[in-house]
């Protein structure tokens, strides 16, 4: 059996794609070519042999196989039809396990490993306090995760998010072990403050991953205790092992720290200087590691979370959020500063959204798209419309109408099909027929409404943007119901795309995606250029900064258009209407789009309530909110905030806020030198503006000096010119939103309003009507949401 | 930014009549490989304006695309198909700006990213 290799190992097989009998080559076409390359064996994989698309080769020497990988990688060979082959290194299983158990070469000498940061230190504690320690943690409680126990000291490490919550200390190291912590902080100048206790069984090992920039700061140490193990230190293409005997400490500090993947593979026995060494009944490790609360500005972005990087969301916390309803709705309830370090939850947009009821009498989206041979083909029948030919006659597109119409009536019935289509698409690039009137009048009594949006929904987006992203990643069912739906190969646009997580539903869908924020695009973008772990490249999806009432996408040309939760952002009927009609004009007759938005019907009881509502709204509760986004210390978006709010660039919150807010929670303040603008509700003594300093001060403790002292051993800082920096120049309106900011200290977060509009019974297909040219294919209510199908006719 | 997404954009400064295609402008050009899928091109084909794309492909350093298509090319022409494909998808442009062929307003392209937001007097 024929494997993939170890990455970047090159050995005596080959994979060859893109060759075999599934492309057209016989067997004997492919097994006598590849004889004469000196060729051991070639091997079709025997259970799709007669559709097999590739085939294994296998050379007496690596050092043939590589010679034969490259010229077929140079130049596809005229005996196998010129077909550009997909050549790589292939591997047999059995030979993997006997290489890795005898020949990969495990290090006793940390130096030995060449990862600059990773020490070992043997015998860090003696065998009597190997037993005192092991038996100060024994009785526990603890904590049982998938395959290993864990407990906790200091600070609780969350799993799901991959980090801690500073504002929540728990239980004190044990004595002893802080006895441990005060060794190390005189070792290495670092006052730990958090412990997590593992327990491994044979055969138990630790997932590859770096610990979350953002959680810790300085080394991260680890005590080996009871037995031993070898860990596995990856980088790229590099790999190292390395062995912890009992009782020695790993110090992972700078580049072993921040860019190195370690971890522990599953396994019983570890081979150690050409012998497979048992694995002990059980193996316990102090990891001692210092919570950070504030961004990492280290030098190793690829892997930084602060800056971007880093792994992405952890699949429980996916499962949180795809596949339980109940944990998803029961979240959704809380406010997204309630359950901060959790990393998930803006409210109802998405995981309320989950737990769809199959009960629900308009779920259904509707069945398929029409072929669009048949549907283009109708269109044929009927010949364009009177519209359409009028449009056309207006139509200023030269550079289309240069080619000839007529050009549809020769040749194969494929292409007459093929020009009708392009001839429909030509003949729309004209806003809709019949729409004017209320965008006309739209176009006056748009500008506060452009105003709003402006700062409460893209300037928040933008500062707000990567925590955002790295919070959203549930497919919401629905969506994934009317993307499965969509034709083959099909033209989408994803309008109000956020960090891009739709785009990758259905890999042979091309998907134009959009957004209004700059910021959150360039998420987008980067999930198109990384796969990391399960995540693929997307190789037919993009992205543009573009807004949802001016759509750069010529007119007629998509088969579907996703708009998710992005109508609710905008903050006037006729730009409402104006986004739906641009949303119409994009689609091809018979594409379909489907717009959701966050209803006031919200399922949580209270909900309403905790956000500020802006003039008088419904009698249902619809009507126009601001909705908080907080965003915890630690991240970076919060750093910019508070640097501007150092630095006293952030001008006065009550000179432009359109409403008081201060009422609004009374945990938090109004950002900048707010405790000097007294106005009876923001800290008015003097007393409450120390206060007010006090904490300022603290968060600019948390910032780079003190990252300084307390990594006196590292050498990663004064490295990134830092994030915080870049987000706040270069963006014209981020000092405006700062406005908008405020410290909540209670909840250790910066807190960002956002313009919503909520949605009441029949608004949405309301809106939709007033939409010419389309149809109403369905809507229902959906875990908070109304959402609504339509189809352009 | 692929040509794929390019050959589907147009320029709706207020006013404008010829808005398509943009022309492009390159600073820098990077390959990505995409998975070859001759099956996508046929159904992505009619959708395209190939001389836009073709156009596009030459200023992006795949010339050769030709001038016509044929349904035969489209169903057996490896060697068309292979460059066709790598056109549409593997091409990308990164730094750079699009011009409006009518007004030559410019929108940067930057990490990929085209920036098609309008300003308050082009809409």
């Amino acid at each position: 059996m024929f494997c993939r290799p170890k990455r970047g190992s090159a050995t005596r097989h080959l994979f060859v794609g893109n060759c075999g009998p599934a492309v057209g080559l016989t067997e004997s076409q492919v097994q006598q070519y590849f004889e004469c390359t000196g060729a051991e064996g070639v091997t079709i994989p025997v259970p799709a042999a007669g559709s097999s698309s590739h085939v294994f080769v296998t050379y007496r020497s690596i050092a043939e196989a590589k010679a034969v990988l490259e010229a077929l990688s140079a130049k596809p060979p005229a005996e196998l039809g010129n077909r550009k082959l997909v050549v790589k290194y292939a591997d047999v299983k059995a030979d993997q396990h006997a290489d890795e158990a005898t020949t990969r070469h495990v290090n006793r000498d940390a130096a030995l490993c060449n990862i600059p940061g990773l020490d070992l230190l043997q015998d860090f504690v003696s065998p009597a306090e190997e037993q005192d320690l092991l038996r100060e943690v024994k009785a526990g409680p603890w904590e049982t995760l998938a395959r290993r126990r864990v407990q906790h000291f200091g600070y609780k490490f969350e799993y799901v998010s991959r980090n801690v919550d500073t504002g929540k200390p728990i239980q004190p190291l044990p004595p002893l072990a802080q006895q441990i912590a005060c060794r190390l902080e005189e070792l290495l100048g670092v006052a730990f403050d958090q412990l997590t206790v593992n327990e491994y069984e044979p055969g138990v090992g630790l997932s590859a991953h770096v610990d979350t920039h953002s959680a810790f700061t300085g080394p991260i140490v680890s005590l080996s205790l009871a037995g031993p193990c070898v860990m596995e230190f990856r980088r790229g293409a590099e790999q190292r092992a390395l062995f912890l005997p009992p009782r020695s400490l790993l110090v992972m500090a700078d580049e072993a720290r921040y860019a190195w993947h370690h971890y522990i593979p599953h396994r019983r026995s570890d081979p150690l200087d050409g012998e497979a060494v048992p694995r002990a009944a059980s193996r316990v490790s102090f990891t001692f590691r210092k919570v950070r609360g504030y961004p990492c500005e280290c030098k190793w972005p690829g892997s930084c979370d602060s800056q971007g990087g880093g792994m992405p969301p952890t699949r429980m916390a996916l499962a949180a959020q795809d596949t339980s309803p109940g944990i998803a709705s029961s979240r959704s309830g809380i406010e997204p500063s309630a359950d901060q370090t959790a990393a998930v939850v803006d409210p109802p947009a998405d995981n309320q959204q989950r737990a769809c009821s199959d009960s629900e009498p308009s779920v259904s989206v509707g069945k398929g798209f029409p072929q669009r041979k048949l549907e283009t083909l109708s269109l044929a029948d009927g010949g364009p419309s009177h519209e359409q030919q009028h449009a056309k006659a207006r139509s200023g597109i030269s550079a289309r109408d240069g080619q000839s119409p007529e050009h549809s009536e020769q040749s194969s019935p494929a292409s007459y099909v093929l020009s009708h289509e392009q001839h429909a698409r030509r003949s729309e690039d004209q806003p809709m027929h019949g729409s004017s009137a209320g965008i006309q009048h739209g176009e006056q009594s748009s500008s506060a409404g452009q105003q709003m949006e402006s700062r409460y929904v893209h300037g928040v987006y933008d500062i707000i943007a990567g925590h955002f992203s790295a919070t959203r990643f549930a497919i919401w069912p629905k969506v994934r119901e009317f993307i499965d739906n969509l034709p083959l190969s099909g033209l989408v646009a994803d309008v109000g795309c956020g960090n891009g997580k739709y785009f990758g539903v259905r890999p042979d869908l091309a998907v134009l995606g959009s957004d209004r924020s700059p910021n959150l695009a360039e998420t987008a973008a980067r999930r198109l250029q990384t796969s990391y772990g399960s995540r693929q490249p997307l190789p037919r999806c993009d992205v543009a900064v573009a807004d949802g009432l001016h759509l750069p996408y010529c007119s007629g040309v998509l088969d579907g258009v996703l708009c998710i939760a992005v109508l609710h952002h905008i903050s006037t009927v006729e730009r409402r209407v104006a986004m739906l009609v641009e949303l119409a004009r994009v689609l091809r007759y018979g594409g379909r789009a489907i717009v959701t938005v966050w209803a006031s019907e919200q399922e949580q009881p209270g909900k309403l309530a905790k956000w500020e509502p802006i003039g008088p709204g419904s009698q249902s509760g619809g009507g126009d909110y601001f909705v908080p986004w907080h965003v915890p210390f630690h991240r970076v978006e919060a750093a910019a905030a508070a640097a501007k709010v150092r630095s006293g660039e952030a001008p006065l919150p009550q000179s432009s806020a359109p409403t008081g807010d201060s009422d609004a929670r009374p945990a938090s303040h109004s950002l900048p030198a707010s405790a000097d603008v007294v106005d009876g509700k923001a800290p008015a003594s003097s007393a409450e503006a120390e206060h007010m300093r006090g904490k300022e001060n603290a968060l600019e403790g948390s910032g780079h000096k003190s990252e300084v002292s307390s990594e006196a051993p590292q050498s990663d800082k004064g490295s990134s010119p830092g994030l915080a920096s870049e987000v706040t120049s270069g963006r014209s309106d981020v000092s405006e939103v700062f406005l908008d900011g405020q410290v909540d200290e209670v909840k250790r977060t910066v807190v960002f309003k956002r313009y919503y509009h909520l949605y009441d019974k029949g608004e949405l297909e309301g809106l939709v009507e007033q939409v010419p040219g389309v149809r109403l294919v369905s809507s229902f209510f959906d875990k908070s949401n109304w959402c609504a199908v339509f189809e352009k006719v | 930014m692929k040509l794929l997404t390019h050959n589907m954009l147009s320029c709706h400064i207020k006013g404008v009549k010829n808005g398509y295609p943009f022309k492009i402008d390159p600073v820098k050009i990077e390959e990505m490989d995409a998975d070859y899928d001759p099956d996508f091109l046929r159904h992505i084909y009619p959708r395209l304006e190939w001389p836009a794309l073709r156009e596009a492909a030459q200023v992006m350093g795949e010339p050769n695309l030709p001038e016509e298509v044929t349904e035969s090319m489209l169903q057996n022409d490896e060697e068309f198909l292979r460059h066709f494909h790598h056109a549409l998808l593997e091409l990308i442009l990164e730094e750079g700006a699009l011009v409006c062929p009518e007004t030559g307003r410019r929108f940067p392209v930057h990490k990929g990213v085209p920036n098609l937001l309008l300003h308050e007097d082009e809409v």
